[in-house]
């Protein structure tokens, strides 16, 4: 399995490349539009938020989604087994979240200190835990962890479109959807966001990540017996 | 390797692929895997090489299931007519990730088979030609040196004289290190004489095999008067009849010398014609 787990981890790498490259020149473009903008119209009037691992959290969604329908058959036709493809995606994504986040808080950095140097005060980089991160690691790690959580259980949900396709995935979709409406209307998602918000520590993303190992445990399930393409 | 089916059964729904089929096959041959469109081949072909499960019934390779089985999938490599590989690659980064699943992967071998077909390495897979993409799917294929090798229709968009290329390659090939391959095709005409066994499905069953000179032997097209024939195919298993201007032909089970003896003119069966008749539900009894 050992073999496998190296080929699968070269192929999803390889295959990955572009894709991640595209994002960040298109992101790194944008941050780089918007504090010329930024710095073209300064002024203490004005105030210019980038929450910046949003697009990267989109993103890293997106690419959880994509890689069940993508990777997967591919692997299976190349040889390698279900078990080998369950462990390396994790392995993957485990590495991918840990990049990623390495890249997008050292950005981070280099915009503060940027900021600062040229005296740009209508600019501002807010991250959305930014609150609870003692220091730089420890958002790194944040980061990490949310952006596993969000590639695995995309992906979770992206293998549940490719096993039993738009009528397995848009049933699910929907009854999500009832439920977050009936969430909704009755208080329960605003009453849980408050009570998150305020029990907000770095043990929310110890929790978080076991939900992310529990949700990635249980697409075990759909992957066990997946085939190439049509539904089984 | 010995490859053991027995009462292979997959459904899709209400429909069945696959409807009971059993055979064994265990030399190191090349075999045709022939049929009709919807037969239910490339559906067998990829039960072999563990990409789907099956619905009933069991297929082993050396006794295990390969479903799932590293053991028998990586001695398995299966070129389908299309879409074998990711766009996204260059041909040099999907013959790195081949080495790692295919034990006995020949990386010489591929290089020179990418010079022969005028491929780049640095070509990404989503730029090649249909043609060019078979041609890369048939060095992987070859390059594996699987004991089970499937090609299943390879050389779509080939031109006349890639495909005649191929065959000498396949032969070639093949006479270095011998392995079983299981090869469907729909230009049977061209790839006949390659095979040394001929498997037959219709609508999923399994209704020929045979070895190919057996089946020369055993089968023929007479022709002669109406009544020659007639009397020289009583009690005979015939797959075929017609008749013109009172002269007959039939495509008979039966040895040509036979045939020869009862002044009947005899020529051998086409594969391609044997495969048209067993599967067009057109032999005697059902006529």
């Amino acid at each position: 399995m050992g073999k496998q787990v190296r080929g699968l981890l070269y192929l999803f790498a390889t295959d990955s490349r572009r894709s991640i490259i595209t994002f960040w020149i298109i992101f790194l473009s944008t941050m780089a539009l918007s504090l010329f903008a930024a710095a073209l119209f300064n002024s203490p009037n004005m105030r210019m938020f980038f929450w910046l691992p949003m697009p990267l959290y989109i993103y890293c969604g997106v690419f959880g989604f994509i890689m069940a329908k993508q990777a997967i058959p591919f692997s299976i036709k190349i040889g390698a087994t279900r078990k080998s493809i369950f462990t390396t995606v994790i392995l993957f994504f485990a590495g991918l979240a840990v990049l990623e986040s390495l890249l997008i808080n050292c950005v981070d950095i280099l915009i503060g200190n940027l900021v600062s140097a040229v005296k740009l005060t209508s600019f501002h980089v807010m991250h959305p835990f930014e609150q609870i991160g003692p220091n730089w690691l420890s958002t790194v790690l944040i980061d990490s962890v949310v952006l596993f959580f969000l590639l695995t259980s995309l992906f979770a949900f992206g293998l549940l479109f490719y096993r039993y396709g738009l009528i397995g995935g848009g049933s699910l979709s929907g009854l999500v959807l009832v439920f977050l409406i009936i969430a909704g209307g009755k208080g329960w998602i605003t009453d849980f966001g408050s009570f998150v918000y305020r029990t907000l520590s770095l043990t929310t993303f110890l929790y978080l990540f076991g939900i992310a190992i529990i949700v990635y445990g249980l697409s075990w399930l759909l992957l066990r017996r997946a085939a190439i393409s049509k539904p089984v | 390797m010995k490859i053991e089916v027995n009462q292979l059964v997959k459904a899709y729904g209400e429909k069945r692929a696959l409807d009971g089929i059993s055979f064994a096959i265990s030399e190191p041959k090349i075999y045709g895997l022939l049929g009709r469109n919807g037969a239910g081949k490339t559906t067998f072909m990829e039960i072999l090489a563990g990409q789907v499960p099956e619905t009933g019934g069991s297929i082993l390779v050396e006794g295990k299931k390969p479903f799932d089985n590293q053991a028998v999938i990586s001695n398995v490599c299966l070129i389908k007519e299309g879409g074998n590989f990711k766009a996204e690659l260059k041909i040099k980064q999907l013959l790195k990730v081949c080495s790692f699943f295919y034990p006995k992967w020949d990386q010489q071998l591929a290089e020179e088979l990418i010079q022969t077909f005028s491929l780049s390495l640095n070509a990404k897979v989503k730029t090649l030609s249909k043609g060019m993409e078979s041609a890369l799917g048939i060095t992987v294929g070859l390059a594996s040196k699987a004991p089970i090798t499937v090609f299943d229709e390879p050389y779509i968009g080939m031109d006349a004289a890639a495909r005649k290329s191929f065959y000498e390659i396949l032969l070639k090939e093949y006479d270095k290190a011998p392995r079983m391959i299981i090869f469907s095709t729909h230009l049977i005409d061209e790839a006949a004489l390659l095979f040394e066994e001929v498997l037959i499905f219709d609508q999923g069953k399994l209704v020929m095999q045979e070895e190919t000179d057996r089946l020369r032997e055993e089968t023929c097209s007479v022709t002669g008067t109406v009544q020659q024939v007639e009397a020289f195919t009583a009690g005979k298993k015939v797959l075929m009849k017609k008749q013109l201007a009172g002269m007959m032909t039939a495509y008979v089970y039966a040895n040509e010398r036979e045939a020869d003896a009862c002044g009947l003119q005899v020529e051998g069966i086409p594969i391609q014609e044997l495969m048209i008749y067993l599967t067009g539900h057109k032999t005697e009894e059902a006529l």
